[in-house]
């Protein structure tokens, strides 16, 4: 027994660091393709959910039951086992010219970060009195005027906490995509385990890694909560 | 149709797992995850939220590394660290339900720590200082005081993580435990030709669980909120006062102004 040497060198060296660091590329490749698509649908769901019709909203809490009600892994089964078979023919050719787990991979986070984004997004519209929009009317303002200028920039300080939490999120949801065989960060650091025995070595710097990215914007998300609770408490009062 | 022809074949080891001829799986085994997770992190999670709001500074700073730290690493790294630790540490392979039942701990007992902290919180001040008045010492405090009423009002808040964990169980398919998820997998495998449906099917009984769980949190938020409508004095202050206790009382709830004003 006893704690065995650790020897760090071992996974900095040679061909281990580089799949380290491929690791490390694809994880943040996914994490910057998929958050800017997320953001982007997940506007386009909160719309469609807050300011169209009933069909619309049915549709857009379905996408989001579904996406909140059954684990990411099975999300991911879903459409890299399931959908990929349904999908049109030269759909799929395209895509296995490439890297289908990769595109699937990117598919699915995207889809299950713009799920929850999208209601982080309603929240905030919802947080914002209803008073505003008739105050601003009132004043002359058209409808899109009040909107763009009155409500949106009071719910964005209201959505931006939970949002930043969504980005943490994201990042850790893209650890997932390994079970299907894409080259991350902790499927490379499971193969180098693998093959040098180096547990405690291999983790620690992708646990290191991790936090690198989701501490600040942890740290950030807490300070922008505690501000926006501190600024709603002096103007109740 | 599928769906049902796959049931027909398959109820039992969709429910069981290999079970009574081998390990218990399937269905089951995902309940015992989540029971046995959310038992042994309920603890830990009231310990760190105690921790953090009443320790020594030391303890206390100690504690919010443990929660930011715990959430901002994935479920799978810690299912690795712990899956591959044990068996370099004991000289044994490590237990897959084990692993999975202590990765799930460590990461769900800080964002529980974090629900149950907010419960805390959310207690009016006065109860404090009026325990503190009557010469309360702190252990009494927090077992005649503050966990009778943070039970009832952090429960929803438990019924979802229950639903986190069970999703996060399916993460067991990876270290090959024979959970609902890797159960169907093996069906998948079985039928070699059907994955749409298999998995569809998987998605299907995760959502019914997950979203009757949220429906229950949701009764009882309203149930909640209707017995302290029914008794909360801030309904009956003068407009002003009121606004400003709705406010303050339930930050993660919008006032109910029209309620309010009519009150006054």
């Amino acid at each position: 027994m006893g704690m065995p040497e650790l020897d760090f060198s071992v996974v900095f060296a040679g061909d281990y660091r580089s799949m380290l660091m491929s690791g490390v590329g694809i994880t943040l490749s996914l994490f910057g393709i998929a958050l800017p698509l997320a953001f982007l649908l997940a506007v386009a769901l909160a719309t469609a959910a807050g300011f169209g019709g009933r069909t619309l909203r049915i549709a857009v809490d379905g996408f989001v039951a579904y996406h909140r009600n059954t684990p990411l892994l099975v999300q991911l089964f879903v459409w890299n086992f399931g959908l990929s078979q349904v999908l049109p023919r030269a759909l799929n050719r395209v895509i296995n010219a490439s890297h289908p787990e990769l595109v699937f991979s990117i598919v699915t986070l995207v889809c299950y970060a713009a799920a929850y984004m999208s209601q982080d997004l309603l929240s905030g519209l919802r947080a914002v009195p209803a008073g505003q929009t008739e105050a601003a009317t009132a004043l002359g303002l058209r409808r899109w005027q009040a909107v763009g200028l009155v409500v949106l920039p009071q719910a964005w300080r209201f959505a931006l906490p939970p949002l930043i939490g969504q980005c943490v999120g994201l990042l850790k949801a893209t650890s997932i995509t390994a079970v299907i065989g894409v080259g991350e960060m902790t499927n490379q650091a499971r193969q180098i385990e693998s093959e040098t025995f180096r547990v405690i070595e291999v983790f620690t710097v992708i646990t290191a890694a991790y936090l690198l990215v989701t501490l600040p914007l942890m740290l950030v998300g807490t300070a922008l909560e505690r501000r926006l609770a501190a600024s709603s408490g002096r103007e109740a009062t | 149709m599928t769906a049902l022809w796959i049931l027909a074949g398959y109820w039992d080891f969709i429910l069981f797992g290999p079970y009574p001829k081998g390990p218990l799986g399937g269905l089951a085994l995902t309940a015992a995850i989540a029971l046995t997770s959310l038992s042994a992190a309920f603890p830990l999670a009231l310990a760190v939220a105690l921790a953090r709001l009443f320790g020594p500074k030391a303890i206390s700073r100690a504690a919010t590394a443990y929660v930011y730290i715990a959430r901002g690493v994935p479920l799978l790294v810690w299912i690795f660290w712990i899956y591959f630790l044990i068996p370099l540490l004991t000289k044994q392979p490590a237990d897959a339900f084990v692993t999975l039942v202590v990765a799930i701990v460590i990461y769900q007992g800080a964002y529980l720590s974090e629900v149950l902290r907010a419960g805390i919180v959310a207690l009016p001040k006065g109860q404090f200082e009026a325990a503190r008045a009557l010469g309360l010492r702190s252990g009494l405090v927090i077992r005649k005081i503050v966990l009778p009423q943070i039970v009832v009002q952090v429960m929803p808040g438990l019924i979802n993580q229950m639903t986190l964990i069970i999703k996060e169980s399916a993460l067991g398919y990876v270290i090959a435990l024979g959970e609902l998820t890797f159960v169907m997998g093996q069906i998948n495998l079985d039928l070699m030709n059907r994955p749409l449906s298999v998995f569809a099917m998987l998605a299907a009984i995760y959502f019914v669980i997950c979203w009757l769980l949220s429906r229950l949190a949701n009764v009882i938020v309203e149930r909640a909120r209707w017995v302290t409508a029914k008794t909360d004095i801030s309904r009956q202050c003068p407009p002003s006062a009121s606004q400003r206790l709705c406010r303050r009382r339930r930050p993660g709830l919008r006032p109910n102004f029209a309620l309010c004003k009519s009150k006054g």
